[in-house]
């Protein structure tokens, strides 16, 4: 009989799978929801149960017939390369068409001439880190595609223009959760690269779900980017395997990051490296991401928190110990803290709240890349951290803003002021999720320190630490003027109250509390997952590059206590005192805060937030940007070329 | 670092920083009077007006003002308790910014023009003081190998040999810190500021007070951050900083019509030029020697 872990890897890549083709089929409000609970639950249960089994040392499974199932992906590889090669011609796009072809052909030479060789003995590999992966995928992926059973009712009330194709939606949504397990559970890297492709694939298809134009435009950007990704993910399999091409090939995760030669491994990580950053969003890949944010607000949680850029990140830090000794591996970090500084600062110009959540993914994906470039052991654990605060509070804050959106009308931040009167459960989360995104004692904190000591110890490390200064200095303000909003006073009247879908609120309110647990439970998480993870993969790794972080506990605990007397404060409130109208600089206000205007009526007064575009505007840093990383980029390939070590 | 000595330093920082900061801003309001050929209040008139400001009606522009100024206040001595308790700078650095966020809220909470106004621009001094602090932390981290107050002060040479750029930048960022400038930020007790108190503007009564408070306990993390690169030389380092605070006060006078954006241009290009280069020379020669 099979064991019982590969049990749960099979069930957490065909129940999604199966499920996806039940909802493709069965098109019925009732139907749906039934099969995305019954699937959720599964999924959840079985990932927590894989993650619980991963605890006591890595999973690893050799299947029987590995063999017969790469030639499946490969026809699905093939299928997935006609699939975007037939669409770029339906719609008429050259340059996604082009490189379709590249990306089929290359495909093609890689299964005809370098097959034979190919042999991984291990299947499947679940250690500590892909452990991590299974339990945000498992509980946030599946806990957006709940939410988007409530939303997407509401999406086609506001939304009347889009055909409704909810069937197509939700298949496409447990698909993606299918490659995304096989990304993070496969050992191979030809299989990863099938699945990789499946999420480009499914991304496309989920931006352009609205039809709109600019959906359709915006769903080939993500296209033609992705693409090049796949095509370097490919080139990279090419050069590995013509690295060693007579005795086994050097094609899992396992023996790579092994293997004695670093030097003969610089250009395939090179590659990977491009891999990655275009999957994980970065410059000069960014727009792609906020290009993305047309879809339906679950599809943009998905994308941002849980799936796609997180499996650029993964690769990336699975492949952090060959970067920490090329010099690939510095220029990466400097192309992730270029992205991390210039990112925080274009959403400082931004008020729309889903664009401003997509600029802070880039840039906090641009410090889990900058980690996985320095790739020492205590820069991976900063990786592995951010990865897991990110998840939970961007996936929160998204599904509160798509469900704002709905209650309101608007997904800009002006519009979003007294939120906390006028929705006090939506925007207590989406506090929660803001201060999980940049405030101490939250997440940020602990992966900000650490990230710190990483880079001091790093080469270069001073002009890291000089870019996440002014980095995360940006990112205050973006975050804290976008918190002062839901603070404002409600000088109207309250809005009447308004009903969120059941499916809404369990996955926000789990998804805040999850925030918050994850918080509170970062030694846990150090000491059971990412400890061992890296005892593995570095030799002579020992804990003591946590110590100074555990010396720290005591003042964050406090920290804590602080705040929750200070919230249950609030909470209880205090009758003393009366309320009066506000400050106007001497004019007349009347109890609501309107103002006496010159000719005795009464006008409101209005304020907004400072976004400074002459500063931080797209016009004025989008193209040096992104010539500047192109710049860093070239350095790369020139640096694998030369072969340059650290 | 024994935990007694650790308790003792928090509790004295506790208690002693309001008197220490209370007597501060008295000076500091004497010698402005002065340059400004006036009289100026008795030295202990900061405490007159905090004892006043407590005593006044409770009234606010939205009652939450109350918990998120005693969040302010309580988070900026917990700040300085890390501090004093020899605790890690990295983490006083972002307990600050905590803190003022608490501040920026509560101006916020009242959602009135000027208040609002003032919380914006409150938040760009946070953002300009805030990539110096970091540095600072950083390059204490060189230099000792720590970020441990308890572990630099016990360090042989005074950190000022190795970091005279972050120690000038830190000066720079004091000005905007100690609201001395600019104008169209400061809640200083001058009339030469823009915004009528700006981040304060709806703030009365206690929750003013609160503030007041704070500000003293913050005035003292920022010198005691100055004199901590002169570990090794206790009694030039207080002379080094009453020198710097006097130049504070000299510049505050000299220059009263500095905005914003020239103070976030020119604190940045400072912090970049001091500060970042001093950090890169360390890092480019490799660190230090012992």
């Amino acid at each position: 009989m099979y064991q019982p872990e590969l049990v749960a890897i099979l069930i957490l890549l065909l129940v999604p799978l199966l499920s996806a083709v039940l909802l493709a089929v069965l098109n019925r409000d009732n139907l749906r929801t039934g099969i995305v609970g019954i699937a959720s639950a599964v999924i959840i249960a079985t990932s927590l149960y894989l993650a619980w089994s991963a605890l006591s040392g890595p999973v690893v499974i050799a299947l029987e017939y590995a063999k017969q199932i790469g030639i499946w992906l490969f026809i699905v590889e093939l299928v997935v390369a006609l699939a975007i090669i037939v669409l770029s011609l339906k719609y008429r796009r050259m340059l996604p068409l082009v490189l379709g072809a590249v990306q089929l052909l290359l495909i093609c030479i890689m299964e005809l001439f370098y097959a034979e060789s190919v042999n991984v003995s291990t299947t499947f590999v679940v250690n500590d880190f892909s452990a991590i992966m299974v339990l945000i995928i498992g509980i946030i992926g599946t806990l957006i595609c709940v939410y988007a059973l409530g939303y997407m009712k509401d999406y086609h009330h506001h939304q009347e223009s889009v055909p409704e194709r909810k069937a197509y939606f939700f298949a496409m949504l447990f698909v993606f959760l299918t490659a995304m397990f096989g990304i993070v559970l496969s050992n191979s890297l030809m299989w990863i690269l099938c699945f990789w492709e499946v999420t480009t694939l499914c991304s496309f298809l989920l931006i352009g779900y609205s039809k709109t134009p600019e959906a359709v435009t915006n769903s080939f950007r993500a296209v033609w980017m992705n693409l090049v990704g796949g095509i370097a993910f490919t080139l990279a399999i090419i050069s590995l395997l013509s690295i060693d091409h007579t005795g086994s090939a050097l094609l899992s995760i396992t023996d790579i990051i092994h293997y004695p030669d670093m030097a003969a491994l610089t250009i395939p990580a090179a590659l990977i490296a491009v891999a990655g950053l275009t999957k994980a969003a970065q410059m000069p890949f960014s727009s792609w991401l906020t290009g993305a944010m047309v879809a339906p607000t679950p599809v943009s949680a998905l994308l941002h928190s849980s799936t796609m850029v997180k499996a650029g990140v993964y690769l990336l830090v699975v492949f952090a110990p060959i970067f920490s000794q090329t010099a690939v591996g510095t220029a990466l970090a400097f192309i992730g803290l270029f992205t991390f500084v210039v990112t925080s600062a274009l959403a400082i110009s931004q008020s729309n709240a889903k664009k401003v959540l997509a600029y802070s993914t880039i840039a906090n994906l641009g410090l889990i890349t900058a980690c996985a470039g320095i790739g020492t052991p205590m820069a991976v654990l900063a990786a592995v951290l951010l990865i897991i605060f990110h998840a939970v509070a961007k996936a929160l804050l998204f599904m509160c803003v798509g469900a704002v959106e709905h209650r309101i009308d608007s997904r800009d931040i002006e519009d979003m002021d007294g939120l906390l009167v006028r929705l006090p459960l939506l925007a207590t989360m989406m506090v929660v999720g803001i201060c999980g995104m940049y405030l101490a004692p939250f997440g940020m904190l602990i992966s900000k320190w650490t990230a710190v000591v990483a880079f001091l110890s790093a080469p270069f490390g001073w002009a890291f630490v000089i870019m996440l200064a002014f980095g995360s200095a940006l990112t205050i303000f973006f975050w804290t003027k976008w918190l002062g909003k839901l603070f404002m006073r409600m000088n109207g009247p309250p809005a009447p109250a308004t009903t969120l879908h059941v499916s809404e609120k369990i996955p926000v309110v789990v998804t805040g509390v999850l925030t918050v647990v994850c918080c509170l439970g970062f030694i846990a998480i150090i000491r059971q997952f990412i400890d061992p993870y890296l005892a593995s993969i570095y030799a002579g790794y020992t804990d003591t590059v946590t110590v100074g972080l555990m010396d720290n506990l005591l003042m964050i605990g406090i920290m804590f206590v602080i705040l929750a007397v200070l919230i249950a404060a609030a909470h209880a409130g205090s009758k003393a005192g009366r309320t009066l109208a506000p400050y106007l600089g001497g004019r007349g206000v009347d109890e609501a805060g309107r103002f006496r205007g010159s000719l005795g009526v009464y006008k409101e007064a209005k304020s907004a937030n400072y976004y400074m575009p002459e500063y931080f505007g797209e016009e004025v840093l989008m193209n040096p940007s992104r010539i500047i990383s192109t710049i860093l980029i070239i350095i790369m390939f020139v640096l694998a070329f030369l072969g340059v070590m650290i | 670092m024994n935990i007694v000595m650790a308790a003792a330093g928090a509790v004295l920082f506790l208690i002693l920083a309001p008197v220490l900061g209370g007597l501060i801003s008295g000076v500091d309001r004497v010698l402005t009077a002065r340059m400004q050929s006036r009289r100026g209040p008795p030295v202990l008139q900061p405490f007159y007006d905090i004892s006043k400001l407590w005593h006044k009606e409770r009234a606010f522009a939205n009652p939450v003002e109350m918990i998120l100024t005693s969040g302010y206040l309580i988070l900026i001595a917990f700040s300085g308790a890390i501090l004093f308790s020899g605790g890690d700078l990295l983490l006083v650095v972002f307990a600050l910014a905590l803190s003022h966020t608490f501040l920026i809220l509560a101006a916020y909470a009242a959602n009135a023009p000027y208040s609002t106004v003032g919380a914006e621009r409150e938040l760009i001094g946070v953002m300009v003081a805030e990539p110096i602090l970091i540095l600072l932390a950083a390059g204490f981290f060189i230099v000792t190998g720590s970020f441990f107050v308890s572990d630099i002060v016990s360090d042989p040479t005074s950190a000022i040999v190795y970091l005279p750029g972050v120690f000038l930048a830190l000066f720079a960022v004091l000005t905007l810190k100690l609201r001395k400038s600019p104008f169209d930020i400061a809640t200083s007790h001058h009339a030469h500021q823009e915004l009528v108190k700006g981040v304060t503007s709806s703030l009365s009564g206690r929750t003013l007070a609160k503030v007041e408070l704070a500000h003293w306990y913050e005035t003292i993390i920022l010198l005691a951050m100055m004199l901590l690169f002169f570990a090794a030389n206790p009694v030039l380092g207080i002379i080094v900083v009453v020198i710097c605070y006097f130049l504070e006060i000299l510049m505050d006078n000299l220059f009263p019509r500095v905005t914003w954006k020239m103070t976030m241009k020119s604190l940045w290009t400072v912090t970049l030029i001091l500060g970042a280069a001093n950090i890169a020379v360390l890092g480019i020669l490799g660190g230090v020697m012992v």
